[in-house]
C-alpha cells in the first residue's frame, strides 16, 4: 500500500477535525478526497506531508512515517499546497532552479514546464504569470523531481473554468503516466471526472469510498425518466414496476425511477400489449453530486454552496 | 555539503529578488546615504576628519537598522505569506533556510555597508587610520553578531504588524545607549554601565579603534570576541526558535532557555567585556 492510514485522530483545540479515520490507497491513479469546507481534506493530506503531527492514530507514505522520516518522504512526494506563495521577483526558470537545488535529481526546466504546458515562460516574472500560469509553476515544482506520489491541495481553487480545465488535462496525463495522485477538491465535477476513487469527507470522517461510478451505483437517489410514445399508452405495468409520475414534459412523460431496468422491462411489455410505438426515451442517473448531496445532507451541501460562491468571487 | 547548496541556492534567489525591486534597493542603497549626509553635514560641517569621527555610529546604525528592520521583518514576512511552508514540503531543512537567510542578510548587509563607505569617501574625503582590511573585518564582525540576533526576532514575531515594535525595543536602546547616535562618554556612569551589555556598543568602539584610533587587528579582539559572542547566541536561539508556520505555537520553554543563555553571556561581557576607550573623553 502506498498510503496507510490507521484510526486517524486530529484535534485543534476543542475542535475535532479528523475523527478517526482508517484508509488505504495503493499505487497508480487519481484519489480525490472531497467534503465541504471543514471536513477535514487538508488536515489529511498535511498528515501524509508531514506538516501536522496527529493527535492519535498513525499515517504512513510508502512505509515511512511522515513527520520522523520526512527528509526521505519529501524525496519521493511531490505536493501542491493550497495556497503556494511564490517569489514574485524571480523568473519561473529561477523558481525551478532555486527548488531543483534541494533535490539530489530532477529533471529539466523544459521537460517541467512542457508537462505543465508552461513551454516560452521560463523567462517571465512569477508576478506577471496569470493565476492559472501561477497554479501551474506550483504544479511544476511538485513534479519537479519527478515523485511517484503527488498530493495536490485543491489544484484548482480559484481558477476560471478555461485554466481549471487545463490542470484537469495535466492531472489526467500524469495519472496515465503511471503517477498517483492525491487530491483534494470541493468540485463534484472535478472529483467525477478526474478520480478512479472519491472518499467522500464530512466532519472528519469517511462518509463513502469508492469510484464514482460504485458510488452513484449504490446511491439510495432516483434515477428520471422520460417517455414519448405515439398511440395508445396505458403506464399502469411502469407504476407497477416502481415508476412515479411527475406529470407531462411536453410530449414526454416524466417518471422517477428507482430501478430503471424494471421499468424499461415494463415499457416493453406494456408497448407490446398495447400497440404504441415508442419515438423517445431518455434516462438520467443520479450524478456524483446526488450521491454527495446524500451523504453531506443539507448542511454540507449549504457549506458547498458558501464555498463555491466564495471560489466564484476569487475567481 | 547538501545543506550549503540548499542555503547558497535561497540566499542567491533573495538577492535576485532584492536587486529587482526599488524598494528593497532604497533601503539597501539609498536610505543609510540619508543618514550619512544628515550627520555629515548637520553635526561635522562636511569637514572630513569630524566625518570620520561620525562614521562609526553610522555605520554602527546601518548594521543594527538592516538586520532588525530589513532581514528579521522580511523573515516574518516570508513565514506570514506561506512561503516557508512551501520550502517545508521540499527536503530542505530548517538549518539550511535560516542558513539561506543569514548569508542573504550577510550579503545584502555588505553592499549596504561598502556603499556608505564608498560615498562617504567619495564626498567627503574622510580618513581611515586602520587598514582598510582591518575595517572590513570589524564590520563582518558586527554583521556575524547582529544578523542572527535581527533573525532571532525574526524567529519569534507573530506577523508583521506586531514584529517592528519587537524590533523597536532592541534597536532604541542600541541606537541612543552605544554611542552610535550620540557620543558614549557623554552618557552618564550608570548609563554607560548599560550601554556595557549592548552588542552595537563592542561594534562601535571596534570601528572608532580602526577608523580614529588606527589599532591593527589585534588591538579589536576584545570587541571582536564580544561580537561573535552574541552571534554565537543568536544562532542558538534561531535553532532553538525557528518556525515554519505563523499558526506554530512559540516555545515558551526554548525560549526561557535561550534567555537563559543570553542573560548569562550578558553577566560575562559585564564582567570580563573589553574596556571601551570611547568612554574617555577625547582631546
Amino acid at each position: 500500500m502506498l498510503i496507510e492510514v490507521e484510526k486517524l485522530v486530529k484535534d485543534y483545540g476543542d475542535q475535532r477535525a479528523l475523527a478517526g479515520i482508517d484508509l488505504a490507497i495503493e499505487a497508480g491513479g487519481t484519489v480525490g478526497l472531497l467534503g465541504p469546507n471543514g471536513a477535514g481534506k487538508t488536515t489529511l493530506v498535511e498528515i501524509l506531508e508531514g506538516l501536522r503531527e496527529p493527535t492519535s492514530g498513525s499515517a504512513r507514505v510508502f512505509g515511512l512515517d511522515p513527520r520522523k522520516d520526512s527528509r526521505a518522504l519529501r524525496l519521493r512526494i511531490g505536493v501542491q499546497l493550497q495556497a503556494t506563495a511564490l517569489p514574485q521577483e524571480l523568473r519561473v526558470s529561477e523558481v525551478l532552479r532555486l527548488y531543483a537545488a534541494f533535490y539530489p535529481k530532477t529533471l529539466t526546466a523544459r521537460a517541467v514546464l512542457e508537462q505543465v504546458e508552461l513551454a516560452g515562460k521560463e523567462r517571465a516574472l512569477v508576478r506577471t504569470l496569470s493565476g492559472g500560469e501561477r497554479q501551474r509553476v506550483s504544479l511544476a515544482l511538485a513534479l519537479l523531481h519527478d515523485p511517484e506520489l503527488l498530493i495536490l491541495d485543491e489544484p484548482t481553487a480559484a481558477l476560471d473554468p478555461v485554466a481549471r480545465r487545463g490542470v484537469h488535462a495535466i492531472v489526467e496525463r500524469l495519472a496515465a503516466a503511471g503517477k498517483t495522485v492525491v487530491l483534494t477538491t470541493h468540485y463534484i465535477e472535478e472529483a467525477e471526472k478526474l478520480c478512479k476513487r472519491v472518499i467522500l469527507l464530512r466532519r472528519g470522517t469517511i462518509v463513502a469510498d469508492g469510484s464514482p461510478f460504485d458510488l452513484i451505483g449504490h446511491s439510495a437517489g432516483l434515477s428520471t425518466m422520460w417517455i414519448e410514445v405515439d398511440g395508445p399508452f396505458d403506464p399502469a405495468r411502469l407504476l407497477g414496476a416502481g415508476a412515479v409520475d411527475q406529470g407531462r414534459e411536453g410530449r414526454h412523460l416524466r417518471f422517477t425511477v428507482s430501478d430503471p431496468g424494471a421499468i424499461v422491462v415494463a415499457l416493453g411489455d406494456t408497448l407490446r400489449a398495447g400497440g404504441g410505438k415508442l419515438i423517445d426515451l431518455r434516462l438520467r442517473r443520479p450524478t456524483l453530486e446526488d450521491v454527495y448531496l446524500e451523504f453531506m445532507g443539507e448542511q454540507g451541501a449549504s457549506a458547498q454552496v458558501e464555498t463555491l460562491l466564495n471560489e466564484e468571487k476569487r475567481a | 555539503m547538501r545543506f550549503l547548496r540548499n542555503a547558497m541556492a535561497l540566499a542567491l534567489s533573495y538577492l535576485i529578488e532584492n536587486s529587482r525591486s526599488p524598494t528593497a534597493l532604497f533601503w539597501m542603497l539609498a536610505f543609510p546615504q540619508l543618514f550619512l549626509f544628515v550627520f555629515a553635514f548637520v553635526f561635522a560641517g562636511g569637514r572630513p576628519n569630524d566625518v570620520a569621527y561620525l562614521m562609526p555610529g553610522l555605520l554602527t546604525l546601518t548594521t543594527i537598522t538592516s538586520s532588525f528592520f530589513g532581514f528579521s521583518i522580511r523573515l516574518v514576512a516570508e513565514r506570514e505569506r506561506g512561503a516557508l511552508r512551501r520550502l517545508r514540503v521540499t527536503p530542505a531543512s530548517a538549518g539550511a533556510v535560516v542558513a539561506g537567510h543569514m548569508l542573504h542578510a550577510i550579503a545584502s548587509l555588505s553592499i549596504s555597508l561598502l556603499f556608505q563607505l564608498a560615498i562617504g569617501k567619495l564626498f567627503f574625503h574622510f580618513p581611515v587610520q586602520g587598514s582598510i582590511g582591518t575595517l572590513l573585518v570589524m564590520l563582518l564582525a558586527g554583521g556575524i553578531a547582529f544578523v542572527p540576533l535581527g533573525l532571532f526576532i525574526g524567529c519569534i514575531g507573530r506577523d508583521t504588524r506586531s514584529a517592528p515594535a519587537l524590533n523597536n525595543l532592541i534597536v532604541f536602546p542600541q541606537m541612543f545607549l552605544s554611542g552610535s547616535a550620540m557620543p558614549f562618554f557623554m552618557l552618564p556612569g550608570w548609563v554607560q554601565q548599560v550601554g556595557r551589555l549592548l552588542p552595537a556598543t563592542y561594534l562601535n568602539e571596534g570601528l572608532q579603534r580602526v577608523i580614529i584610533g588606527g589599532q591593527p587587528l589585534s588591538g579589536l579582539l576584545g570587541p571582536i570576541a564580544v561580537l561573535v559572542l552574541f552571534g554565537g547566541i543568536g544562532l542558538v536561539l534561531n535553532s532553538l526558535l525557528f518556525r515554519w508556520e505563523s499558526s506554530d505555537p512559540l516555545p515558551l520553554g526554548r525560549l526561557g532557555a535561550g534567555l537563559a543563555i543570553l542573560t548569562v553571556a550578558l553577566g560575562a561581557v559585564a564582567l570580563w567585556g573589553p574596556v571601551l576607550s570611547m568612554a574617555a573623553k577625547p582631546h
